[in-house]
């Protein structure tokens, strides 16, 4: 499924660095990305998630202009799939109430990193509080919404061509 | 049926981690160094088209959720229009796309003329921030085409857009004049009352002039210039427009609502001022 990640991330970070920008013209968006970097995670495993985290945050970040140095997001989306696999131990058996979890706990994180990264570069120094609170929860809750989909998607996928395979009883 | 799953070692995964997370450091480090800055141009000249391409085709997605917000502007401002375009019957696609075009370029050329002393550099509209914390613009000019850290951003027609807040060979970040990171030193249009813009955004708003004086008289519609004090802006270029006139008369400073007289986000070209700021 690793072979996919090129195509479905490139489409991903074209979708949020050009068409959300402009079509969503408030603070609260997806960030796909994070979706897919912790739905693959949540199903696929660590190893595959480190790849689409960094190849997604490289992309992201060669679209997304002068603002963000080559390699910010890419070490984001690491970190990110890393805090995701924490995830994958999964104590309540729970299909549907971990993913929420960790999609929450992953996007409010990728904020976290952005806005550090952004200060400790000195491009442009991010209002914390009002991010925190106009766009890091507000986006977290959104992505919470999307995770279903994001994540059945993937357990189809996985299924398919990945690493999951199904076992007939 | 129950999912099953063939695990990979620990250690590979553990190496892979440690990798990557190393190759993203050391591209950090040399992006600070401008050391990539071959690799980017590289990667630009493949993707500055395909952004472009998708930024012009998706357009007009945001008008409607923009409309959502500004439910009240709108029925007035609808109102008006209903009433202007009651004689106009019918106009093809075409037509509209070729009309649009025309007068973007004849305010590109009447803001050049008004403003002789002012050079600019036209630059594309090709995306924005990705993470939702910034309110940006990405434009496909740069160091290259004498575009700096600093200058001025203006709308075809000439109204302020923000300031280049970084810049590479071939591309800028545009900081929009909505962002709270932003501050615009400003006058009304009307009766040259001093004040500061600054953005609103990510507080939920758009623009707030601060420091007006408690005596002056700002009023609702009032049309808001820079005063070029600062030095980075041209004097007289438009900001935006008071939307809700000041009431305190406690304090000895006032503060008015405004919103900028374009949509910053959808803007496909801007002009950046290379030359002409009052130094």
């Amino acid at each position: 499924m690793v072979y996919l990640a090129p195509v479905i991330l490139f489409i991903a970070a074209l979708v949020q660095s050009v068409v959300l920008p402009q079509a969503v013209p408030i603070s609260v968006r997806p960030n796909f990305v994070v979706l897919l970097v912790v739905s693959v995670c949540l199903v696929e495993g660590l190893y595959d998630a480190t790849i689409w985290g960094f190849v997604g945050g490289i992309m992201l970040d060669l679209m997304s202009g002068p603002a963000f140095p080559l390699g910010g997001n890419a070490l984001i989306l690491v970190l990110v799939a890393l805090l995701s696999s924490m995830g994958q131990a999964n104590p309540f058996h729970s299909m549907f109430f971990v993913p929420l979890v960790t999609i929450f706990g992953a996007t409010v994180f990728y904020h976290i990193m952005t806005m550090g990264l952004l200060t400790a570069t000195g491009r442009v120094e991010p209002a914390f509080v009002d991010n925190m609170l106009r766009v890091a929860l507000p986006g977290a809750l959104l992505n919470v919404i999307l995770m279903p989909v994001a994540y059945s998607s993937m357990l189809w996928m996985s299924e398919r061509i990945g690493r999951r395979v199904r076992v007939e009883w | 049926m129950k999912p099953k799953e063939r695990s990979l070692s620990w250690t590979r995964t553990l190496y892979l981690l440690v990798a990557l997370v190393l190759v993203s450091l050391a591209f950090i480090l040399l992006s600070q160094g401008r050391h990539l800055q071959p690799l980017e141009s590289a990667a630009n000249t493949v993707l500055t088209p395909i952004q472009q391409a998708v930024h012009d085709a998706t357009a007009g997605v945001g008008g409607w959720i923009d409309a959502i917000r500004r439910v009240n502007d709108l029925q007035e401002e609808n109102r008006k229009l209903r009433a202007a375009l009651d004689s106009v019957t019918s106009e093809n696609v075409l037509y509209q796309e070729y009309q649009r075009e025309n007068e973007q370029l004849r305010a590109m050329l009447k803001f050049q003329s008004a403003r002789p002393e002012i050079k600019a550099v036209l630059a594309s509209n090709i995306g924005g921030d990705p993470s939702g914390l910034l309110e940006i613009l990405t434009i496909d000019r740069g160091t290259a085409a004498g575009i700096d850290i600093g200058m001025a951003v203006v709308s075809p027609g000439g109204i302020l857009v923000g300031q280049i807040s970084d810049v590479k060979a071939d591309r800028a970040t545009v900081l929009l004049i909505t962002d709270v990171k932003s501050s615009i030193p400003v006058a009304t249009q009307r009766m040259q009352v001093p004040g500061v813009v600054d953005g609103q955004w990510q507080k939920g708003g758009r623009l707030l002039m601060r420091h007006i004086p408690r005596d002056a008289d700002v009023k609702d519609g009032d049309i808001l210039l820079t005063s070029g004090l600062s030095g980075a802006f041209p004097k007289g270029i438009i900001v935006g427009q008071v939307s809700t006139a000041p009431q305190s008369d406690v304090q000895m400073e006032k503060e008015a609502e405004a919103y900028p007289l374009v949509q910053l986000n959808a803007l496909e070209d801007v002009l950046v001022i290379t030359s002409g700021a009052e130094k």
